[in-house]
């Protein structure tokens, strides 16, 4: 549906966007995910047509629209702030798109009705000024204004990211559930992993200007094609080689003892000291100490000092048991669910493993 | 920037505009003050030493031109302390009757230069009321005791804040109430917040209106001029008598020169100073900001005191240009009213004499037109120029503010001197002697403001409004007109007004540049107030000031009174989107270079 | 917002109507001049002279515009207009300025028709490009109320320096751009012409300015002398002729003017023919006709003035004429103050202005 071909950008010197290539299926709702600079939002800028490609090609549909105007390539964007036009009330900001079309004043009635009832406006709403509406209604305007033009594809740059944490996962759902009621393919950008994993079919992760990975939430989470998506998406603890060595030793097999190697948090289990390696869970013990233990209410954060450095772990403590600071237990590492990346550089590793 | 400039010479419109804009640039703001200078200091081909040379040696011309340099210095500490004081009393401490003053403060916007400066004489000249109250209390008291620098200091400090009270009101409604309540749970005293949180804030705008502030004590004309008395001349009358002598105009080129050159450095300095950072709200949620009651009860006593003389002090003079313009001419100069010295023949004169009522006309006329033309073209310059950044764009900017670097004066001087002759830049006509002069001079002065303003505002809209539009399928001019237009409007309309009210009462450009058979009211009121006629005009005077008074009192609340109304009916609890609204909220390009005689 | 709109419209709209507004002169509009309406400048017509210089021009069958300035405004405008003249004809400007008028050549020549009724030394004699009018003395006036005994008021301009009693208690003007400011100075300065001098005056006649500047109380700009005399500011100060009945009425004031045995400058008013004017044949029958006895003497009826036509004296204003003749004229070189006025103004402004 959408398929960026080797699409280059550049802001004088600086290249922003090198040989970007993607294909985007229909119905998709796809994810780019990536830190502030990676690209993404030039990437979505170039496909709305406000960005010059110094290569490359963009297709929407089948149709080449590298070089259409913005307003000719049946893209609706949904604007970080929204960009409802604070001069104009609700109705006539959902009427933008169809005024300049020159559509009859009763189509575009109909057609403003039509699409404020599918995102849930009321008709009081339409005539307030977009200053009088909440964040959620007002990014239900900045919808229903891209939508009702019924475009090809929906650009979504960062719509959730200058919201509070309850509103933007009330809305997270909401945009969602529109996407999902219309069907309509959608490119959503953010630098939020959460976003991303919880919203996506399929996210692409990027840095600087390069795709690390493409593949769905549970693809790009667990097996992380590559260092800086492993430390990027979710949290890990990174493993001192001696650490590596000592579970080696203990009988897991196949692992490279100098490879950057990494543990997601949630699979570092602990269990009672002397409790012992399969007992509770399978996997390798290793005998630690409690540093640290903050509640998180679904779940602990522990901090675990082992002989060969410290690793965080959640504790679901559905057992009733919560170790305290000082307290000596097993930490259990499964070394299935080790992430090791061979010749990598391991520059990702202070960020990764500090979090 | 090679980017930029492509993407721009892509527009037609822009192109026509651009080609346009530079010949008017050329014609009427670079090649006018060249031929003139080049007149001036190179007479026969070398350059002339002779001006400085007259100037430096003159005790005179030295004084003044301290006296200018220590009135700018003075005024932008005075100016600041009031004006600041004002904008807190009405619109940041819960007083009482803050609407009431406000009303009595902008009183400097609707009356300013010699009818401001005449107003203040009836109240504190030799037979003004508060003098003659003095006299009473204290017998022995020289009744010429509002006179020298330091009258001229207050007279200007209390006309010269209207700028405060335009531009720091707007940047005071952005600070973020949030703020003020965490410096108050933090154990904050009123004195405290109001100097660590909300003054640190209000500091570009400060900056703007210190420099707007330091340019009008520099080229003050009226108040030195009448109160001045013998120790406290300043400069720009000297530049106005030698720029209508013939041999004599290199001294007031060499004069304007030294002030252009002072505005340039503190220009650059401000800038430099201001190029600090932003101290605006970061927030992404302010909160507006409510007004703080004052709950020391000495202090608060104090302060309303403070404001209500203040109040009288702003509201007494205009009053009694109103009164006294009612009364027939010994009584203007005695200043004692009687039962019998009220008459409406004053009044008859003007409005009933074609002749005295045609300076009027004209005035308004030439206000009104060249106020829209200016708005008209810069509307969209302002646009083009923020759009598109690249050294021609930049270039023909600096060259837009040549007005504010030159004293009117002598720019109306290069017109007249450079248009006298066919030349082949304006078709090879002479425009001296035509109505277009005097307006093509109106539009330039004005040109420097309105730009700043506009392309604040401009800057203070996000661009992906813009682009909102442009992915709908809107054209460039729909987009123009439907999205961005609405949003610099308001900000047009206020710029639009004080450009209108400023060029009502000019005279030192019409003098030179007006057409014979239209003269503006500036010129009328000078002839009025000039001693050679046959009788004496002032009477005449207090009418056109009174009309100037309500004209321009029309204009600020078509912009300013009905927007605060219907904003009073619209209230909203949620604070609006912070998208610049008005004049004022474009704040640190909010500079404007008073002249010497109209300075509203 | 649209409010806001209306309203700017509304303002720019009643300026577009006032500008509209048909213009004080009934019979044409200025721009499209019909042929026969002359422009007039003049420093002449205040105080509703120009008004009745109207009518009785209407009645003899010219239309006229009159232009109200000072005299150097008028100087300055005809020699920036020089290639686009609008002024047909000129009166009121005395000799001096017209002399510097001839000598950038504004002027044409053109001998009225009662060229032989007035002294043709008082205007342009060899070059025939203007011609006197009227005939105005300057006085330096006081007081009378102010001095028990006449002997005890100033008798000429110099006691006001030289006598210590006067010292503080005149006026000096603020501004020397009026003509009658310019008359009195230049009647001092002649008195010391020395051409060794600075500017062709001895250093005594600079000494003499400078103390009479020292010794005076500077005018306040809008405030008349005469309003400081009834104020008791001041007790004497410079005035003309027709200027002095005027005040002393306004004011409630009774003056006198002193009779120096040096005399005092006698301002003589000119016409001229701006040279470039297209209705050249009109304007020279207006001042054929202005310069007439007829004409003349009927002003001076009305406005106290004293013609320089011969014939005109026997019918003009008895009152104004012995006042005049009353006074001896000062002999003034009038070429060697044209020559030097200019750089006399610019030093006085420059070093010995009193503020």
């Amino acid at each position: 549906m959408i398929i960026f071909d080797g699409v280059t950008v550049k802001f004088d010197s600086f290249t922003a966007l090198p040989a970007f290539s993607l294909h985007v299926r229909e119905g998709e709702f796809f994810t780019l995910l990536g830190p502030s600079g990676c690209g993404k939002s030039t990437a979505l800028r170039a496909l709305a047509g406000f960005a010059d490609l110094s290569a490359g090609d963009i297709h929407v549909a089948g149709r080449k629209i590298t070089h259409l105007p913005s307003g000719k390539r049946e893209v609706g964007m949904v604007f970080q702030n929204y960009a409802l036009f604070p001069s104009m009330n609700v109705r006539e900001n959902i009427a933008f798109g169809l005024r300049v079309q020159k559509l009859s004043k009763a189509e575009t009635d109909r057609r403003v009705n039509e699409i404020a009832e599918r995102v849930d406006l009321s008709q009081q709403q339409l005539d307030k000024q977009v200053a009088e509406l909440s964040g959620g209604q007002q990014q239900r305007v900045a919808i229903a204004r891209a939508l009702v033009l019924r475009p090809k594809v929906l650009l979504l740059d960062e719509p959730l990211s200058n919201l509070d944490a309850k509103l933007r996962r009330q809305l997270r759902v909401q945009l969602k559930e529109l996407q999902g009621q219309f069907g309509i393919t959608t490119l959503y950008v953010t630098h939020d992993q959460d976003e991303a994993l919880s919203m996506s079919d399929r996210i692409a992760v990027l840095d600087q200007g390069r795709i690390e990975q493409i593949g769905t939430p549970r693809e790009v989470y667990e097996r992380s094609a590559t260092e800086f998506v492993c430390t990027f998406v979710g949290e890990v603890n990174r493993l001192s080689p001696a650490m590596v060595g000592t579970l080696a030793a203990s009988g897991a097999s196949g692992l490279d003892v100098d490879a950057p190697t990494y543990v997601r948090i949630e699979k570092v289990k602990v269990a009672r000291a002397g409790a012992g390696a399969g007992a509770a869970y399978a996997g390798i013990a290793v005998p630690a100490t409690v540093e640290s233990h903050t509640y998180h209410g679904m779940h602990d954060v522990c901090r675990l000092r082992a002989e060969h450095g410290s690793l965080r772990a959640v504790l679901t403590g559905h057992d009733g048991w919560h170790p305290a600071a000082g307290e000596q237990v097993d930490l259990v590492i499964d070394p299935a669910s080790l992430l090791q990346y061979p010749g990598s550089t391991g520059v990702f590793a202070a960020a990764g493993a500090g979090r | 920037m090679n980017g930029s400039a492509r993407r721009m010479l892509r527009s037609p419109l822009v192109l026509v505009t651009g080609a346009v804009l530079l010949w008017f640039v050329f014609a009427f703001l670079v090649f006018p003050n060249l031929v003139m200078l080049r007149e001036i200091f190179f007479p026969d081909g070398s350059f002339s030493t002779r001006a400085f040379a007259k100037l430096w040696s003159s005790d005179r011309a030295r004084a003044s031109l301290r006296n200018s340099f220590l009135l700018a210095a003075v005024l932008s500490v005075t100016v600041n302390v009031v004006g600041v004081f004002i904008v807190l009393a009405t619109r940041y401490f819960a007083l009482r009757g803050a609407r009431l003053l406000w009303l009595g403060y902008a009183t400097t916007l609707v009356y300013g230069g010699v009818v401001a400066v005449s107003g203040y004489t009836f109240v504190y000249g030799e037979h003004g009321f508060a003098t003659r109250l003095l006299l009473d209390i204290f017998p022995g008291m020289d009744p010429a005791w509002f006179s020298g620098g330091p009258a001229v200091a207050v007279v200007m400090t209390l006309t010269g804040t209207s700028h405060h009270l335009l531009f720091l009101t707007s940047a005071l409604a952005r600070v973020d109430h949030q703020t003020v309540e965490a410096a108050q749970q933090l154990g904050a005293s009123s004195w405290r917040i109001l100097r660590q949180v909300v003054l640190p804030v209000l500091k570009p705008t400060l900056f703007a209106v210190t420099v707007l502030t330091f340019l009008g004590g520099l080229t003050a004309f009226a108040a030195p001029q009448v109160l001045g008395g013998r120790d406290f001349q300043t400069i720009t009358p000297m530049i106005l008598t030698f720029a209508g002598i013939p041999s004599s105009r290199d001294l007031a080129a060499t004069l304007a020169v030294v002030l252009g050159v002072a505005t340039l450095i503190l220009l650059t300095v401000l800038n430099r100073m201001q190029a600090g950072g932003t101290y605006f709200s970061v927030s992404k949620v302010p909160s507006a900001l409510r007004r703080q009651r004052i709950t020391n009860p000495v202090a608060n006593a104090v302060v309303h005191v403070l404001a209500y003389a203040l109040f009288a002090v702003y509201l007494i003079p205009p009053l009694l240009i109103v009164v006294f313009s009612f009364t027939n001419a010994s009584t203007i100069a005695s200043g004692r009213i009687t039962p019998g010295s009220f008459t409406l023949a004053n009044y008859r004169q003007v409005l009933t004499d074609a002749a005295s009522s045609w300076p009027f006309v004209v005035s308004i006329g030439y206000a009104a037109v060249t106020a829209s033309v200016v708005i008209v073209l810069m509307l969209f310059v302002a646009r083009v120029l923020q759009k598109y950044v690249n050294p021609v764009t930049v270039a023909v900017e600096y060259l837009l503010h040549i007005p504010w670097m030159l004293p009117s004066t002598l720019t109306a001087l290069g017109l007249v001197i450079t248009y006298s002759v066919p030349r082949a830049m304006v078709g090879d006509t002479v425009l001296t002697g035509t109505l277009a002069l005097l307006a093509i001079a109106y539009i330039a002065a004005k040109i420097p403001i309105t730009l700043r303003m506009l392309k604040a505002t401009y800057a203070g809209i996000p661009d992906n409004l813009e682009e909102a539009a442009t992915l709908l399928g809107a054209s460039g001019p729909h987009t123009f007109r439907r999205v961005l237009l609405p949003l610099v409007l308001p900000t047009a309309a206020a710029v639009s007004a004080l450009n209108f009210n400023s060029l009502l009462d000019d005279y030192d450009t019409s003098v030179f540049l007006a057409h014979p058979l239209y003269e503006p009211l500036g010129i009328a009121i000078q002839n009025a107030t000039r001693s050679e006629g046959t009788s004496d005009n002032t009477a005449l005077t207090l009418v056109y000031a009174v009309l100037l008074m309500a004209v321009s009192g029309l204009a600020m609340w078509f912009v300013y009174g009905r927007r605060a109304a219907s904003r009073r009916t619209a209230r909203r609890d949620r604070p609006s989107t912070a998208h610049p609204t008005s004049a004022a909220d474009a704040d640190a390009a909010s500079l404007t270079r008073p002249t010497p005689t109209a300075s509203h | 917002m649209r409010k806001t709109i209306t309203a700017a419209v509304a303002v720019l709209a009643t300026g577009l109507i006032a500008t509209g507004c048909t213009s004080p002169s009934t019979t044409a509009t200025a721009g499209t001049d019909a042929p026969e309406t002359l422009v007039v400048y003049s420093n002449s017509v205040s105080d509703g002279r120009g008004d009745w210089l109207k009518k009785e021009a209407d009645i003899a069958g010219f239309k006229l515009r009159l232009v109200d300035l000072g005299g150097g405004d008028i100087r300055n405008r005809l020699l920036a207009e020089k290639a686009n003249p609008i002024a047909d004809v000129t009166f009121g400007l005395n000799n001096v300025y017209f002399e510097s008028l001839k000598k950038a050549k504004v002027l044409d020549a053109y001998t009225p028709s009662w060229a032989g009724k007035v002294d043709a030394s008082a205007g342009d004699e060899a070059g025939k490009e203007y011609w006197p009018i009227v005939r105005e003395p300057v006085m330096l006036v006081y007081n009378k109320a102010a001095y028990t005994k006449p002997d005890q008021a100033p008798s000429d301009w110099p006691d006001l320096w030289t006598k210590k009693q006067f010292a503080k208690r005149y006026e000096v003007p603020s501004d020397l751009g009026g003509a009658t400011t310019q008359m009195v100075l230049a009647g001092i300065l002649s008195r010391y012409r020395d051409d060794k001098g600075d500017l062709g005056v001895s250093q005594a006649g600079w000494d003499a300015v400078k103390a009479y500047f020292q010794d005076g109380v500077p005018a306040v700009p809008g405030t008349d002398l005469y309003a400081q005399i009834a104020a008791g500011k001041v007790d004497a100060g410079q005035m003309w002729l027709a200027g002095k009945a005027t005040r002393e009425q306004q004011y409630k004031v009774s003056t006198e003017a002193a009779h120096p045995k040096t005399g005092v400058p006698m301002v003589v008013q000119q016409v001229g023919l701006v040279k470039g004017t297209k209705k050249s044949a009109e304007a020279k029958k207006f001042i054929d006709w202005f310069g007439s006895a007829k004409v003349q003497a009927a002003w001076s009826k009305q406005f106290q003035t004293v013609p320089t036509n011969k014939d005109a004296l026997a019918q003009a204003d008895p009152a104004a004429v012995s006042a005049t003749d009353s006074f001896t004229e000062q002999a003034i070189d009038w070429a060697f103050v044209a020559q030097h006025l200019d750089q006399w103004i610019e030093k006085i402004e420059l070093d010995y202005l009193a503020n």
